[in-house]
């Protein structure tokens, strides 16, 4: 069964060392998000709509709100050992000396460079401590810049901020990710959601997934996913009950949602985690 | 004047509304943002992504009645609209106005008081008390003045007016974020940067000793002047844009040194006149005739003002910033803008009781108020 090895949440964001051997669905969240393979078999991260391997010789890029799976490359039954990090954009723009907003990688690959490979190694190590460390978010900001730089490289920076401009652009997505954002708790029809945002449903399914690049659901989906991690951190709240608060009906589809989006389930995930 | 401050948390850069808002919300714990934004925004695409930036579980409340210059019964209203709906941190949105209403109505909300003891004439800015709630400005294409400084105008419940002071008004948080401004329209943007090339320039040449604002005023008008007609001929233009708002940013940090007549000029007219007027066109028609009227006193520092207009002719200073302002899509005269003589002549009374008029480079008083406004009317 999947499971974590260390997960670390801090300014940064959140640093996990997964022991993977289920896919993960197609899912999204807003922070930028790196995957590294670190040992055992190697594994395929869809983004959008193209596969890109996760081997000794390419780690995997993704920006925020970017769709995206997880599957192992080879058989059932192998699993792949994996540095999973999610990078909070404002805190990558804090430490960076650029106004040019957003954390969007250029291309989704990242080749696995005598010094990237120094990095994932350096921060495994430090996961791997039972202590938490200082160095550990100096050492994640400077791969991130790399990986930031390479995924750029040869490319037009200016998409980045053409990409920022054209993004969430129509009020009436805006207004639905308002809706959701305040009722994610409740059973949403997308059918209300459409006629609250003022459009017919296949119009608003189609302008969303333009604009967002991910469908509604996959939208309602993140919200519950960061609710459920925050509320395994900061509060005292059961498994249960906070499968509850969510709307789930019991802690088995809570589980089994939370598994499949997230990569192991709750309760692992509360065991492993820490804060800096 | 010589104590230098800079106190403001600011977060800068392209489409950083969101992320900046949600972080900062996040990180403070607050969960009931009252947000002040006026009614004619509240349903456009950029209070959408406003609104984008409030995190899960978090409820914000809005005030939307936004005055022209900020009243003690609005400020009371907001006091009261925060207590009832158990708010814990303000959010400013938009020009001016608002984020001095915001200013003004943290007062309200820490002090049951009439707020005429606060007022800044008569000493009350020691009564302002430590327990002001949190305020996070987000200034658009203007609004930066208000963003960072420490003071807002207000006319209390009597009519008189007011100035409030203390630097435990200065918002917490400020959100420049240069794509809101993409947007604004021409006479916008030009007023906008009229406002932001007076304030630095004023900055400047103010009589108190801030070497820092001295930088910072240089750096925000050499920005303007090499920008401002690219943001004017392509709106969309987001590196002149960012530019720009960069240059109001500096022209805000700067004007904590003090600012000179024109300042004075504008704030006297809006304050004479029953009808609202716009900063940035005041200053455009005001600053040339200030120039002249202080260049005897100010020469030096003219000639460091006039290499950064890099325009390779032999013109004085003020006639260089009538060349460039007359390029912008602004009125030229007071007289376009409706007003009259006796607005002239209230206006240059209450001007000379400004504090702008204290830091002119050029001692000043209302006959000479009176006699530049004439000369642009």
């Amino acid at each position: 069964m999947s499971g974590a090895i260390s997960v670390h949440h801090g300014a940064f964001g959140r640093a996990a060392l997964y022991q993977l051997d289920k896919p993960i669905i197609m899912h999204a969240h807003r922070e930028a998000h790196l995957i590294f393979y670190v040992d055992g078999d190697t594994a395929t991260v869809r983004v959008c709509d193209t596969d890109y391997p996760a081997d000794n010789a390419a780690g995997v890029a993704v920006s925020p709100w970017q769709p995206h799976s997880f599957d192992l490359a080879n058989h059932p039954g192998s699993s792949c050992m994996c540095l999973v990090l999610y990078i909070k954009p404002i805190w990558f723009l804090e430490n960076s000396q650029s106004v040019e907003y957003a954390l969007s990688f250029g291309r989704g690959q990242i080749a696995m460079t005598r010094e990237i490979s120094e990095w994932v190694f350096r921060l495994t190590s430090l996961l791997l401590q039972e202590e938490g460390s200082d160095m550990f978010d100096g050492f994640l900001y400077e791969m991130t810049r790399q990986c930031f730089q390479q995924s750029w490289s040869g490319m037009e920076q200016a998409n980045c901020v053409t990409h920022a401009r054209t993004k969430y652009v129509d009020f009436r997505v805006r207004r639905s990710l308002r809706l959701m954002k305040d009722s994610y708790c409740d059973d949403i029809e997308i059918e209300w959601l459409a006629r609250e945002s003022g459009l017919s449903r296949p119009h608003f399914f189609k302008l969303f997934k333009k604009q967002m690049g991910i469908t509604p659901n996959l939208y309602l989906n993140t919200l519950r996913a960061e609710q459920a991690i925050d509320d395994l951190m900061q509060t005292n709240k059961s498994v249960t009950d906070i499968g509850y608060d969510l709307g789930f009906s019991s802690q088995a589809s809570f589980t089994r949602f939370f598994t499949s989006n997230v990569g192991i389930p709750p309760s692992d995930y509360r065991r492993v985690a820490h804060v800096a | 004047m010589t104590l230098i401050t800079y106190l403001t948390r600011v977060h800068f850069a392209d489409g950083v509304l969101e992320e900046a808002l949600w972080s900062e919300l996040e990180a403070s714990g607050k969960k009931r943002p009252l947000v002040l934004i006026d009614r004619q925004f509240a349903r456009n695409e950029t209070t959408e992504r406003l609104y984008s930036g409030i995190p899960a579980r978090t409820k914000a409340e809005t005030f939307d009645d936004i005055p022209h210059i900020p009243t003690e019964q609005h400020a009371r209203r907001v006091a009261t609209t925060y207590a009832d709906k158990q708010c814990d941190v303000l959010i400013a949105f938009g020009d001016a106005r608002t984020i001095d209403l915001a200013k003004v109505a943290r007062v309200a909300i820490a002090h049951d008081t009439n707020l005429s003891v606060f007022s800044y004439a008569t000493g009350g800015s020691r009564r302002i008390g430590n327990s002001l709630p949190d305020l996070f400005a987000i200034p658009g294409i203007s609004g930066f003045g208000s963003a960072v400084s420490a003071h807002a105008p207000l006319i209390l419940q009597d009519g008189k007016r007011a100035l409030i002071m203390c630097k435990k008004l200065i918002p917490g948080v400020t959100i420049c974020d240069p794509m809101l401004t993409l947007c604004a329209d021409t006479g916008e943007t030009a007023s906008s940067g009229a406002d932001a090339i007076t304030h630095c320039i004023e900055a400047y040449l103010s009589k108190s000793y801030n070497p820092p604002a001295e930088g910072i005023a240089l750096d925000g008008l050499n920005r303007a002047l090499h920008n401002l007609e690219r943001a004017l001929s392509d709106g969309s233009d987001i590196a002149a844009r960012r530019e720009m708002m960069a240059a109001s940013l500096n022209g805000a940090l700067a004007l904590q040194k003090g600012l000179g007549a024109s300042h004075a000029i504008s704030s006297a007219l809006e304050a004479v006149c029953d009808f609202p007027l716009d900063q940035g066109v005041l200053n455009r028609i005001a600053l040339p005739g200030v120039l002249q009227f202080n260049q005897q006193v100010a020469n030096e520092k003219y000639k460091g003002l006039l290499r950064l207009f890099a325009s390779g002719k032999k013109r004085s200073l003020p006639e260089e910033m009538n060349h460039y302002f007359s390029k912008l899509p602004l009125s030229k005269r007071l007289s376009e803008l409706g007003l009259n003589d006796v607005h002239l002549q209230a206006a240059s009374t209450v001007a000379a009781h400004d504090l702008a008029t204290d830091t002119n480079p050029r001692s000043i008083n209302a006959a000479d108020y009176l006699t530049i406004m004439r000369s642009v009317h």
